[in-house]
């Protein structure tokens, strides 16, 4: 089932909004946004909202932001729909939609383009909603399998021994989930130390989906 | 040996300070005020002197092997100009081909064991590296493998002048059997620059230890039996150069405990007719010396450090081919007589079962 | 085509070492492999399968780290099943490995693919066992192959120098970009950096990268006094801070460093710069390159090795040792109405690296053509 919301356009030029697949988490739908005349903006509802994870909304990694190819007033007069792309299924439609000032600045420095890539988490806590899909993972590849994936993930090496049976004990003793497990290997002196950036639900090389 | 049409020499590049070339092109004389190790100028020095050419001067390329085909490959032929043969320089850890050029071999700075080990090592992994060459300077380097032997002609290179020589040390023997430590302390303390009375010894005995030496079970134990000799013939004398290196100690210690693996079994007592040399004997003592001179020489020597006329006179040479010989083959007979003015006497000494070959 | 199909059509056979597909993160081989394999799969002329260490890997775990884009999982069920489920190749089926190839004369015809030579010919910039993985077998890995693939003909002229007899039996393997198909409607969607005017830079601590003649040219005119900036694509490692501290506040804002880049990240880099410095020194292909191309950017390369043959008329060359003719390379490439012309000719060289091209000369050998 899709579900999905237009919030807003911006004063930049953009639409945002939300949409998710209730039957597959996992899936960041391509959606676009219509009037009247035809498509007016399109992309992926794959970025990450807090408030979206807060609310259940999806993984809260179903946000999208749009640049509309079309003038603010041509797009505000009249009705809008949002779509999926590739089906043309509508997820929704309003006759009226808010504009607001647009908080977003420029990309000047290097170091803010970095932090503006939407395929990383800025932490761990951004994966809370992903506990279900992750113990999908597990039930699919057993634990051992999820453990090295999440070795690799957070910490970019083999999973030892130690950390093996230890963790192996959390989960089959519930005492921590597989979150959990992501945020205490985070939490690690080694991953503080090794400047490692984490790909987020939304990237190609995020290892659970 | 070379010219006169114009030739082009590779170098090794990490011996380069690359902030102080032009590009991967340019000419010798850039080198002049560029700090170079000794060897490696040495080496340069001898192609220079090799060359009979006026046409151009002689250029050098830094990594020749960026130049592998097509456009990067015409480009350096443009940079080159008409020459028609190119020198590998090298220091054993990887060998250059220019594809347009006659390509020829000079190898350097294996008296070092890591850098004879990394070039036979070499040889072993590409064993058709060699068989490209069409000469090679000073050497005799050899591959047999798969029913195949491939030997590139060997041409001579030897200083027509004496490179200059430091002060030398001199470094009375002494073999504590109980201890490498004491026994390199104690000749360190005593050593000297006043050379001992030459005059007064019948016989001279020259041995340039190189560090290669010094891992080679059957040359140590040629070393072990000429010093065990001339302890009790004060009418001779023997010097050892210490194998090159930056520490004086370590290359002190190399010896002692070369020597102390063969035996123990030598005089706990300061010799007066055997010592440790610090560097090489500069070569206007060598002469003084005469026919009085006898040199034993391994392979891994790097002879061209002497011109012709040492040799020439000394009474007899013994040429101690490396572990992997079984015998000296005719290329490499006359090379030696050539760089000699006599043919040495070679010599593979038996090793003993322990020692540690070459192994992959 | 369906198994059933392929069986009818009696499609001719390969195995292939995916062993590069067991890391953890895809760089480099990795990708090299994962593109051959979806190259080879597009093409369907073959009938493939998998194997790691002589050891038969089922097509669904291949397919589904490749979907995954990491090997952490293909690698934990092979170590768990390797000994119990997963069965030995069938050595009457060629076997190509993407590699370096470490059995012998275990398939009646057997292949592998030398991606560059740098560890024969400039060994110093390699690590000891870096060099000895791929140089302790060499010379018996080409011996024992039907086929050598070469990624790129530089590699090709390069090995052939060094292993003559084996020139008749080598073919060329070049790669091709395949960016995410949805990287562009994400770029889209995205503010643009207000960077100014930057080149993009491959640059990491390996010596070969050559980074150091890009700062040593920093103070040439062409460059200081250029609007120019260089954003590099790598981390800073240790020696480039002690390098940067020599520089002055002025030159030093030149260089920025964006330390790891994700993919994305670099598409991004890539797409919004002028164009891409590559001074690396020597390389087997070069991918970058072709990255920076498939985004319509020129690249600014080194007279080496497998750039000419990859950039072809759609970069500006340099000497890789010479700061004079970096600043005029510099000069010439940053050009406006150069870059005008360059752009399209990367576009049309980058489309001639395709995944046909890529994977033709493995469905020759197979097929004895």
């Amino acid at each position: 089932m899709l579900y999905g919301h237009l919030d807003t356009v911006t004063s930049l030029g953009y639409i945002e909004g939300w949409a998710y697949d209730s039957d597959d988490l996992t899936r960041a739908l391509e959606v676009s946004v219509a009037n009247a005349q035809g498509e007016v903006a399109w992309g992926l509802a794959h970025r990450f909202r807090q408030d979206l994870m807060l609310e259940g909304c999806g993984l809260g990694w179903c946000a999208f932001r749009l640049r509309l190819d079309a003038a603010l007033d041509e797009v505000r007069s009249g009705r809008l729909r949002l779509l999926e792309r590739t089906s043309a299924r509508e997820i929704f439609g309003t006759d009226a939609i808010g504009l607001t000032e647009d908080a977003e600045t420029p990309l000047t420095t290097v170091e803010e383009l970095v932090l503006s890539d939407p395929t990383i988490i800025r932490g761990t806590w951004q994966l809370q909603r992903c506990e279900a899909m992750l113990m999908q993972f597990i039930r699919q590849h057993g634990v051992e399998s999820f453990l090295s994936a999440a070795y690799a993930y957070v910490l970019g090496r083999p999973a030892d021994e130690a950390g093996i049976a230890l963790y192996t004990r959390h989960i089959r003793h519930d005492t921590l989930g597989p979150v959990a497990i992501l945020e205490a290997l985070s939490d690690s002196d080694e991953f503080r130390n090794s400047e490692r950036q984490l790909a987020a639900p939304n990237s190609p090389t995020f290892p659970f989906g | 040996m070379f010219g006169p049409e114009p030739i082009v020499l590779s170098l090794p590049a990490r011996e380069l300070p690359l902030a102080a070339i032009t590009g991967s092109v340019f000419e010798l004389d850039a080198l002049s005020a560029v700090p170079l190790p000794a060897d490696l100028r040495m080496a340069v020095e001898l192609i220079a002197g090799a060359y009979h050419g006026v046409a151009a001067p002689i250029r050098c390329v830094v990594r020749p092997e960026m130049f592998t085909h097509g456009a990067s490959l015409n480009w350096l032929r443009q940079k080159l100009g008409d020459a028609t043969d190119h020198i590998c320089v090298s220091d054993g850890v990887s060998i250059k081909l220019i594809p347009h050029l006659r390509n020829h071999l000079f190898t350097y700075g294996l008296h070092a064991q890591r850098r004879q080990l990394e070039f036979k090592k070499l040889m072993r992994r590409a064993p058709e590296l060699l068989g490209q060459y069409d000469s090679q300077v000073n050497t005799f380097h050899r591959i047999a493998a798969d029913g195949l032997a491939v030997e590139p002609a060997a041409n001579l290179a030897m200083p027509s002048r004496a490179f200059a020589a430091a002060g030398v040390w001199y470094y009375g023997f002494y073999l504590n059997p109980h201890s490498a430590e004491d026994s390199a302390e104690r000749m360190l303390d005593w050593g000297d620059l006043v050379a001992p009375p030459f005059a007064d010894f019948r016989e001279i005995t020259y041995i340039p230890l190189t560090e290669c030496v010094m891992k080679d079970g059957g040359f140590q134990r040629l070393v072990f039996e000429t010093i065990e000799a001339t302890y009790f013939e004060p009418k001779s004398v023997l010097l050892l150069r210490l194998p090159p290196g930056d520490d004086l100690t370590v290359r002190m210690k190399w010896v002692v405990e070369g020597i102390r693996a063969v035996s123990l079994r030598l005089p706990q007592a300061r010799s007066a007719n055997i010592f440790l040399v610090g560097s090489d004997l500069p070569e206007d003592l060598l002469r003084q010396f005469g026919g009085r001179l006898s040199l034993v020489l391994h392979q891994s020597f790097e002879y061209w450090r002497y011109t012709p006329g040492v040799y020439a006179q000394a009474n007899k040479i013994l040429y101690v081919l490396d572990g992997e010989w079984k015998r000296p083959t005719e290329c490499a007979k006359k090379l030696l007589r050539e760089a000699f003015g006599q043919m040495p006497r070679f010599l593979l000494p038996v090793r003993p079962p322990e020692a540690e070959w070459l192994t992959e | 085509m369906t198994s059933e199909a392929r069986a009818q059509n009696r499609l001719p056979k390969l195995s292939i070492d995916v062993g590069p597909l067991l890391e953890d993160h895809w760089t480099g081989i990795p990708v090299f492999t994962r593109r051959l394999v979806q190259a080879l799969l597009l093409h369907g002329g073959l009938e493939l399968q998998f194997a790691f260490r002589l050891t038969q890997i089922p097509a669904a775990a291949v397919l589904a780290a490749i979907r995954a884009g990491n090997g952490t999982l293909l690698r934990s069920e092979f170590e768990r099943n390797a000994g119990k489920r997963y069965p030995l190749i069938d050595s009457s089926v060629p076997l190509l490995f993407p590699s370096v190839k470490e059995y012998f004369k275990v398939s009646r015809r057997e292949a592998s693919t030398v991606h560059d030579v740098s560890t024969l010919v400039m060994p110093e910039n390699h690590d000891k066992e870096n060099v000895d993985h791929h140089m302790r077998h060499l010379a018996r890995q080409l011996a024992t192959d039907d086929l050598v693939f070469c990624v790129s003909d530089a590699t090709r002229a390069a090995l052939t120098l060094a292993y003559p007899s084996i020139a008749d039996k080598t073919r060329i393997l070049h790669q091709y970009v395949d960016w995410p198909e949805n990287f562009p409607a994400m770029e889209r969607n995205l503010p643009p950096p207000v960077l100014g005017r930057y080149a993009a830079v491959i640059g990491t601590v390996e010596p070969r990268k050559n980074l150091e003649l890009l700062m040593r040219a920093l103070d040439r005119p062409e460059i200081r006094d250029s609007d120019i900036r260089f954003v590099v694509i790598g981390k800073q490692g240790w020696n480039t801070g002690e390098f940067m501290e020599t520089l002055n506040p002025a030159d030093r804002e030149r260089l920025l460093f964006c330390g790891f880049a994700t993919e994305f990240l670099k598409y991004r880099l890539l797409r919004h710069a002028e164009f891409l410095v590559f001074p690396s020194i020597y390389e087997g292909f070069g991918i970058p390159a072709l990255e920076a191309m498939s985004l319509g950017k020129p690249v600014l390369a080194a007279m080496t090795s497998s750039f000419p043959e990859v950039i072809g008329d759609a970069g500006v060359y340099f000497d890789p040792l010479s700061v004079t003719e970096f600043a005029a390379a510099f000069a010439e490439i940053s050009d406006p109405q150069r870059l005008a012309e360059l752009s399209p000719k990367a576009l049309a060289r980058a489309a001639t690296f395709t995944w046909s091209r890529m994977a033709e000369p493995v469905v020759q050998w197979i097929r004895g053509e």
